[in-house]
């Protein structure tokens, strides 16, 4: 392990951490259908945009028209939901090669996908399936992330991802799970902070103790978005505005991280495009008060 | 410890279906209700899909009838794609195949060739090409997103004569069986898939320009005016069939 990114404590005591040397994009939402007319009278509310891969990998159209604007007006990161890194077999050569070229075209600073797997046995799920939290499972996917980051030429993160269902085999807690895979793969991590609300929720846990559990110097970037609360169980539905708890604990981050990159994600139920503003606009709101509350500590 | 493996071929039998819930859950130490909840976006995931790209097969068939459809088509033509869409292709070759074996009651071979219609649809509306501006043509040339369809049923006039999904239901009968080309493309200028039914005049421009041959031999072989033959293409430039320079005049 590399001895600058070993973190005991909650907090790096000098100066911002250098997030794999990865620029702090700002705050940004997701390019989808439904802002396709509007987002471009409304480009200055927003600093950058994210992109669901799979949804412009196979497309021409007006997606890739869309895409092609988009690239041109603003820095464009990479998300997908279909590298199944956990899976039993390795992710799919032509899967990976449209990637790659995607992540080219639009000049990609880096990409994301979940932790999880999203297909086995050549079948797709299209849905994102906890791994045991296992020695087992570390190796398979660092070693993959490890290459995959090497191929695609610019840095990889990986998700948290929201998970329902905690198998008896997890020897391991979540935290050390994560720390564990992207310490090894010497990647990123990208930050789902409603995934760690919603997880918290579900199973139990103290999400600001899981928080600072985690390797903070590699969060490139961090996702918010709405949940759905049920009467057994909390849906993480991107349906929805971030609640009040998912703002401090975005805070209460960033306070631990300094500035990093922010997106808003919402993929049901999308409003207008106004309302995804006025809703960065609370994040941009959250993210100087944690900065206030941290700067003490990452400032010289 | 069951190895990653072992796990994996739990889960996906779940998800599949091929396992009741209860015993995949003890056999995998988790809460049945909430691997019931994976179980249940797998299989929502497809159905969704369906439903977005099928919208008039499902309004005619009705919900009862279609969400048959859709639970036997999850069971028995599982996602092999990354792209959810893609998983949708299947559907009007796997209806088919139902229908032949005598497996689809209350299913048409007319939802066939609905269903046809509508994948390809979405397969012109994401369709790779770029449909140009007349001012970048040096002469007509066909709309590259055109997708020719043959079809068993006049499915384009049931589509004019329905243009709201809305006001599409079981009680609407099935036209009768006769063959016909569609026509698909996207309209120049926008994004929207125009569809026609193949008529005369549409067929002679697309082989005219397609031949790129001049009108007034194509006139004559056809024994018509070159006014006629001119008419035809000019209406195949008016509803962006064809695409043509500005100032395009005389061939
Ligand atoms: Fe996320």
């Amino acid at each position: 392990m590399d001895p600058s990114h070993a973190t005991t404590g909650p907090v790096s005591h000098r100066e911002p951490p250098r997030r794999l040397g990865q620029p702090n994009l700002g705050f940004g939402i997701g390019l989808r259908g439904a802002h396709f007319d509007t987002l471009w009278d409304h480009a200055e509310s927003f600093d950058f945009l994210e992109i669901l891969s799979e949804n412009f990998m196979a497309f021409g159209g007006k997606p890739r028209a869309m895409l092609e604007r988009a690239a041109a007006t603003f820095p464009i990161v990479l998300h997908g939901v279909s590298l199944s890194i956990g899976g039993v077999a390795p992710p799919d050569e032509g899967y990976l090669r449209e990637l790659f070229a995607l992540i080219r075209a639009v000049r990609a600073p880096w990409f994301s996908d979940h932790l999880c797997f999203s297909s086995n046995f050549g079948v797709e799920y299209h849905d994102l399936l906890p791994l045991p939290f296992t020695e087992e499972a570390i190796e398979l996917v660092a070693g993959r992330a490890r290459e995959l980051q090497e191929r695609a030429g610019v840095p990889f993160l990986l998700e948290n991802p929201s998970y329902y269902m905690r198998y008896a085999d997890s020897a391991l807690d979540e935290a050390t799970f994560l720390r564990e895979i992207v310490e090894r793969a010497d990647c990123g991590l990208l930050l789902d902070v409603n995934n760690v609300w919603v997880n918290a929720c579900n199973h139990g846990y103290d999400p600001r103790a899981f928080i600072e559990a985690l390797p903070l110097e590699r969060v490139v970037q961090i996702h918010m978005a709405g949940h759905l609360v049920l009467p057994d169980v909390v849906i993480d539905t991107h349906g929805a505005p971030v609640i009040d708890e998912v703002l401090d604990l975005y805070a209460f981050t960033i306070a631990r991280t300094g500035p990093v990159t922010t997106l808003l994600e919402w993929d049901h139920d999308i409003p207008t495009i106004e309302v995804m503003a006025a809703e960065t606009d609370k994040i941009r709101a959250a993210a100087a008060r944690g900065a206030e509350q941290g700067a003490a500590s990452w400032r010289p | 410890m069951a190895s990653l493996k072992d796990l994996a071929e739990t889960v996906h039998a779940a998800l599949r279906r091929e396992l009741d819930t209860d015993v995949a859950a003890a056999r995998l130490g988790v809460d049945p209700a909430r691997l019931g909840i994976y179980r249940g976006f797998v299989h929502d995931h497809v159905s969704g899909i369906l439903d977005k790209l099928y919208p008039y097969v499902r309004a005619h068939l009705g919900s009862q009838i279609w969400a048959e459809l859709v639970a036997a088509y999850f069971r028995e033509v599982p996602a092999r794609h990354w792209e959810l869409n893609a998983c949708g292709e299947a559907f009007p070759a796997w209806l088919d195949a139902r229908i032949a074996a005598g497996d689809g009651p209350g299913v048409d071979p007319f939802h066939v060739a609905l269903a046809e219609l509508e994948w390809e649809q979405f397969v012109v509306y994401m369709h790779a090409a770029t449909v140009p501006a007349g001012e970048h043509l040096e002469a007509p040339v066909l709309n590259p997103t055109l997708s020719l369809l043959d079809l068993a049923y006049p499915v384009v006039r049931f589509i004019v004569d329905h243009p709201e999904v809305g006001d599409v239901g079981p009680a609407i009968p099935v036209p009768a069986a006769a063959r016909r080309l569609a026509l698909l493309f996207r309209r120049p200028g926008t994004w929207r898939v125009a569809y026609y039914q193949g008529s005369d005049d549409l067929l002679f421009a697309l082989k005219v320009v397609h031949e790129q041959i001049p009108l007034a031999v194509a006139a004559e072989a056809v024994h018509q005016p070159i006014a006629v033959a001119r008419a035809a293409v000019d209406h195949a430039i008016a509803v962006g069939l064809v695409l043509a320079p500005p100032d395009f005049a005389a061939w």
